[in-house]
């Protein structure tokens, strides 16, 4: 395994079109700023929250709602989720992001996965979601900051292609921990390349099959980070020698119960902080074979979780 | 069907149609160690079942049990399948007053086809007389909705437990690792209550034809029944039923703890199973079989289902061509979902979890 360069997290800023009615919740939620059409500057000045006009906003990238379907289009035994995450667009280098168009309860998500991924993200909620919203930024103020490094167990160069954008969105989904390189890196367990002899482009058609096709090449053994018990939640590694820290969302509407963690190494403290539950610990807590497992009992949006060796 | 007719419908299936995938990696994660000889599956009786039949036992258009029948059967059962005179001695066979004892129901198709509560009830009753606590007595299954629909406290004794894994939990450090197809999640958990409570169980599972393991019975009920994300085995048309069963049936401590079987065949499914919602796929069997052998239990219920197909006209559960494979499983019995795998009992018994072969059993049928 190896670590990447990862930026300090922020707290997503608020975009928002309406009076400051709602300023008490964001205040207390240490909003400092809001977007706000140039022409409601004016009633901002008052609320104690500094009002910057959304032509500001022209440099960051659009980017949708995070979120889950289900998928009842293959003959399995069970449907399948289809997540939307944005996890592989941070990954690939946005740094800016702007989620625009916010469905009813999708904002306390795109907040947790802005700030796990180090991106300074501002958000346009739906009205209903100011006091969620507001709860999950001040979960997120709450958490120690830490400037860790991502951790990959895969290399991939970046033909900037739009297929290769969906490969990464599936690496993403299947808890395939990846960094972009410039050039393959011998340092990592597993280089993709599309065109490459070992990954020919034709075969990254499907980018479902290509990435278990890289699972595969790369073996489970060798992966840092495992999932179990849920097709919902997707981790994001960081973390170097003693120390590593581990963001975990769902991106389904429901908790995800019982989630089963394992990450490669021995340490022996477990420590969860739950945006939904300030009480929750790990539990069933093992150094396994070789790695060390536990299990979050329910997981409502965003839990991160800090071990030391 | 004799075991050459047994045999022959396989050898030809597998010619004619789709061959059986290749065994799967499977890793058995357990710090359990196998009992002491004797326990367990397939226990102190191997090849040995007793079956029992009573016409009065459920009444087919309104499916109402007839419990003083079903208690009659539950002793002459048990009484022919050990041999003793007296109920007591039977049960005294397998349990002791120490012990805590799971009786793991099927409820996948309740409320139209589950473990039937008398039968259930009339276990529980046993296991008192013997000296089990009722507070030592958990009937379990895995999914609390389904459980809801049927009220087995009304038959158990004051301090006996309902209880499903959707509550109680799996074990995460007793699974069997396996990837069938590339799925993320590669790990199936037993129930958190078999491995860290119970010291026995009572595997109580229906008689019952499946989309996919062409039938379902002792062995799918203590394997799929007794762990988690099992679905997974099943994709497209294919499924690692085959091997995926006995595997999980074979892992300790599941394999020691489950010492008795008792078959309830009250009512049963000829297809669409294991839902099965429509009655017109519901018959009714009206016996209860008993036996320390899955494997034996299973060949039985084998041939109950296929004849039961080949008196409705429906296609064998062996049948392994693509022409079968068509939507409306659910309606039309001459449709598979799934390529079937009947032949999973004959390599449950390769596991050594019980015989086979039908000429070496030994099948007490006790006429009620």
């Amino acid at each position: 395994m190896i670590a990447a360069l990862f930026l300090a997290a922020v707290i997503p800023s608020i975009f928002t079109s309406e009076s400051p009615t709602n300023a008490t919740d964001l205040v207390k939620a240490g909003i400092k700023r809001v977007y706000v059409p140039a022409a409601n500057i004016g009633q901002w000045k008052s609320s104690g929250i500094e009002a910057v006009p959304d032509s500001e906003l022209k440099d960051y990238t659009n980017i949708p709602a995070p979120g889950m379907k289900m998928r009842a289009d293959r003959a399995a035994a069970t449907s399948i989720p289809w997540v939307d995450s944005n996890g592989w667009r941070y990954r690939r280098g946005v740094k800016r992001a702007y989620y625009s168009n916010l469905m009813a309860g999708a904002a306390p998500l795109a907040a947790a996965e802005a700030y796990a991924y180090g991106a300074e993200a501002v958000l346009a909620p739906d009205r209903a979601d100011t006091t969620a919203t507001a709860a999950m930024l001040r979960f997120l103020q709450s958490i120690p900051p830490v400037d860790l490094p991502a951790v990959a167990n895969i290399g991939v160069v970046d033909d900037g292609s739009a297929l290769l954008g969906e490969v990464l969105n599936l690496l993403t989904r299947r808890n395939l921990l990846y960094r972009i390189v410039p050039q393959k890196d011998p340092k990592l367990e597993l280089n993709v390349e599309l065109g490459s002899e070992q990954f020919p482009k034709a075969s990254a058609a499907n980018p479902s099959d290509f990435a278990a096709r890289v699972r595969e090449k790369l073996s489970d053994e060798k992966r840092s980070l495992r999932v179990y018990n849920t097709s919902t939640v997707i981790g994001y590694l960081t973390g170097s020698g003693p120390r590593v820290r581990l963001h975990l969302l769902n991106y389904a509407r429901r908790p995800a119960k019982d989630v089963h963690i394992r990450i490669l190494g021995a340490y022996s403290k477990v420590r969860l902080l739950d945006s939904a539950d300030a009480q929750m610990q790990a539990m069933d807590v093992s150094n396994h074979r070789g790695g060390t497992e536990f299990r979050v009992p329910s997981l409502q949006t965003y839990t991160v979780v800090d071990l030391e060796k | 069907m004799d075991r050459r007719h047994f045999l022959q419908l396989a050898a030809a299936s597998q010619v004619l149609a789709r061959s059986t995938r290749p065994t799967p990696a499977y890793t058995k994660v357990t710090s359990f160690k196998p009992g002491t000889s004797g326990s367990g599956m397939p226990g102190p009786f191997p090849g040995r079942l007793s079956t029992i039949h009573r016409a009065d036992s459920v009444d087919p258009d309104s499916e109402k049990i007839n419990l003083a029948a079903v208690q009659q059967m539950m002793r002459d059962g048990m009484l022919a399948f050990t041999g003793d005179k007296d109920i007591r001695d039977a049960w005294a066979r397998f349990f002791v007053p120490e012990d805590v004892v799971g009786i793991k129901i099927n409820a996948s198709g309740a409320p139209n086809i589950n473990s039937s509560p008398e039968i259930v009830g009339e276990i529980a009753k046993n296991l008192v007389a013997v000296g089990v606590k009722p507070e030592n007595i958990w009937v379990h299954e895995r999914f609390q909705s389904q459980v809801n629909t049927v009220n087995y406290a009304a038959f158990l004794p004051n301090g006996a437990h309902v209880v499903t894994a959707d509550t109680m939990g799996y074990d995460p450090y007793t699974y069997v690792e396996v990837s069938f197809f590339g799925e993320d999640d590669t790990r199936s958990n037993l129930q958190r209550l078999v491995s860290e409570r119970l010291t026995k169980i009572v595997n109580v599972p229906n008689m019952k034809d499946h989309g996919a393991s062409g039938v379902t019975g002792c062995l799918k009920n203590i394997a799929y029944g007794e762990y988690s994300n099992v679905a997974r085995s099943h994709y497209s048309n294919d499924t690692h039923t085959l091997s995926f069963i006995g595997t999980l049936a074979s892992m300790e401590p599941l394999r020691s703890r489950t010492v008795l079987n008792v078959m309830d065949g009250l009512k049963g499914v000829w297809h669409g199973g294991p839902f099965a919602p429509d009655k017109k796929f519901r018959f009714y069997p009206r016996r209860i079989m008993f036996g320390t052998d899955p494997v034996a239990l299973d060949r039985v219920l084998l041939d109950v289902i296929e004849e039961k197909r080949r008196e409705e006209k429906a296609i064998s559960v062996w049948d392994r061509s693509d022409d079968s494979l068509k939507p409306g499983f659910r309606k039309d019995p001459n449709a598979n979902n799934y390529i079937r795998e009947p032949g999973h009992i004959e390599y449950a018994a390769g596991l050594g979890l019980g015989i086979a072969d039908k000429k070496k059993l030994d099948i007490r049928e006790v006429k009620a």
